[in-house]
């Protein structure tokens, strides 16, 4: 596997579906940054913190991962052996169900919803120098993130739920940790993306997948719910550098 | 390919002859005192004596506006009535004559005439304030210089909607999600409906509405009622003119306590309270890091 792996990496610059003589140049003028959007599956840990038979997150939304939507923007603060960027990010996500007749199982027709707003502090590093010197199209990534949900859990009149004591909203903190891995798509075709680097200031463009780990409960507070994910995440999307 | 050229050469001719001037009058505007969407509905024609219409008009006769010299007087005879003879009418028909516009000043020729909706209503008979299709009425000012005359029309429309059906009625706290489909139509029941009212009255004190909620689409959902108490629900359909059909077969329910999803995690034991843990500076110190980077490339 590995070998068929480093094989297939050796031959992709040789297999470059550009033009004849027609090769990846590196930037001539510095990496300013990175925008990306990604998307990701997503399913809060929330019920681990019950013990057996008790399950409000999956009584209530059931086994769904729905989408969670995200955007980041990098800043460049080194490009030289690769790229060293701290960004930010913001997203959103919400999963909806119906909620319970109180005293049974029964689900009523009142609407609730868990909806939250990623944000994201970080730094990434990530290898692009073969890419930027040799056209190699495949560039590896790593990323560590403090992480803030800012959340809310509405009710069936679509108000802020309460349970008469507590509101339903707040934040919760944490950390990430992401490796991935990213495609240069200018490799398909070096023309078009130098004519879109004049007239855009777009250097490169890339599609990703990448697995991040979170940990967002408060930095493993006892006085907090858990919004980790409940396995590694596998998120896609789409890269520019700028 | 001679008597091609021939045809050729004769069509631009052909187009010549064709043409001609069409006489075309002056413009009448009318608008109503309470929607001005050029239709009279039931409401309005069942209460005439709360809308009015307002007649502006342009005289005109081939298309050239009438002018006249200050001091000039023109009378203007002005008729409503179901079929376009203007401006001659035919019976039946609605008419009222305007004596004397010279005091209009010079910038005559557009004026104005006020009348109630009651008395055109109940001259054409139309006060019955019922048809199943919708009526054009024709609106006539003719000026006493011959030859100058302003159209115009609005629309008499009393066709109702079928009464809605109401497919199901779902229980929730202190509400309930009514579910409708549209009725079916019948010689009598003609119009087109997306707008429908519900009407919820608690079945311990009928007559006396609890609430009144209009919608579209397929459902509502009724608020503001106390969980544990039976309600009795009505629907009502809605034309595009305003005009209503008869109530739905009535529906009882009553809301019930409902755990959303907060309220079910705090139920269970959940050890989350709300709030933000570390308050708004937790998304100010997530910034900080970008603040500080920025800097330090400017520098």
């Amino acid at each position: 596997m590995i070998q068929a792996a480093l094989l297939l990496a050796a031959a992709l610059p040789l297999a470059s579906p550009g033009a004849p003589g027609e090769v990846l140049r590196p930037p001539d003028r510095p990496v300013f940054g990175s925008f990306e959007l990604r998307l990701s599956g997503y399913r809060p840990n929330v019920d681990s913190e019950f013990s057996a038979g008790h399950t409000p997150y999956n009584d209530i939304f059931g086994n769904s991962r729905p989408l969670m939507f995200q955007a980041h923007i990098g800043y460049a603060l080194w490009h030289s052996f690769g790229t060293l960027e701290v960004g930010a990010g913001a997203g959103f996500f919400q999963v909806t169900g119906n909620g319970l007749i109180v005293n049974s199982t029964e689900k009523s027709s009142d609407k609730t919803s868990l909806k939250i707003i990623p944000l994201s502090a970080s730094l990434t590093y990530r290898f692009d120098w073969a890419a930027d010197h040799n056209g190699f199209p495949l560039v590896p990534y790593l990323r560590a993130s403090l992480e803030r949900y800012q959340w809310w859990v509405t009710n069936g009149l679509g108000d802020t739920a309460s349970d008469g004591v507590h509101t339903g909203s707040g934040a919760t903190n944490g950390y990430s940790f992401t490796g991935g891995l990213a495609f240069l798509l200018d490799f398909l075709d070096p023309s078009m993306a130098r004519d879109m680097d004049e007239d855009t200031g777009i250097q490169h463009t890339y599609l990703f997948a990448d697995v991040t780990k979170t940990y967002v409960s408060d930095f493993h507070s006892k006085k907090s719910w858990n919004l980790s994910n409940d396995k590694l995440v596998i998120a896609g999307g789409l890269l520019v550098v700028f | 390919m001679r008597a091609y050229l021939a045809l050729l050469l004769v069509l631009p001719m052909t187009a010549l002859a064709q043409t001609t001037v069409t006489a075309t009058a002056g413009n009448v505007v009318i608008d109503e005192g309470n929607d001005d969407d050029n239709y009279i509905n039931q409401s309005e024609c069942k209460n005439p004596s709360s809308d009015k219409l307002s007649y502006n008009w342009i005289l005109a006769k081939d298309g050239t506006a009438l002018t006249l010299a200050t001091g000039a007087t023109v009378d203007v005879t002005l008729t409503v009535a179901t079929v376009n003879t203007c401006p001659s009418p035919a019976k039946p028909y609605w008419q009222t004559t305007i004596n004397d516009l010279s005091s209009a000043s010079g910038s005559f020729p557009t004026s104005g005439f006020d009348d109630s909706l009651g008395s055109v209503l109940t001259t054409l008979g139309l006060n019955s304030c019922s048809g199943a299709s919708i009526q054009t009425l024709y609106v006539c000012a003719a000026g006493s210089v011959s030859g100058y005359i302003a159209t115009g029309t609005i629309n008499f429309d009393q066709t109702v909607p079928p009464p809605p059906v109401i497919t199901t009625m779902d229980a929730g706290e202190s509400s309930l999600t009514v579910n409708v489909t549209v009725g079916v139509k019948t010689a009598s029941f003609v119009a087109d409906t997306d707008r429908y009212y519900a009407v919820a009255t608690r079945s311990d004190k009928t007559g006396v509405p609890v609430t009144t909620e209009d919608f579209t689409g397929s459902s509502k959902q009724i608020t503001g009622l106390t969980d544990g108490v039976v309600y009795d629900v009505q629907v009502f359909a809605k034309s595009a003119r305003g005009n209503v059909s008869s109530g739905s077969t009535s529906k009882s329910g009553s809301p019930v306590p409902v755990n959303d999803y907060w309220k079910l995690y705090r139920s269970e034991g959940g050890r989350e309270e709300g709030g933000c843990a570390s308050g708004p500076a937790g998304v100010i110190g997530l910034l900080v890091p970008v603040f500080f980077a920025l800097r330090r490339r400017r520098s």
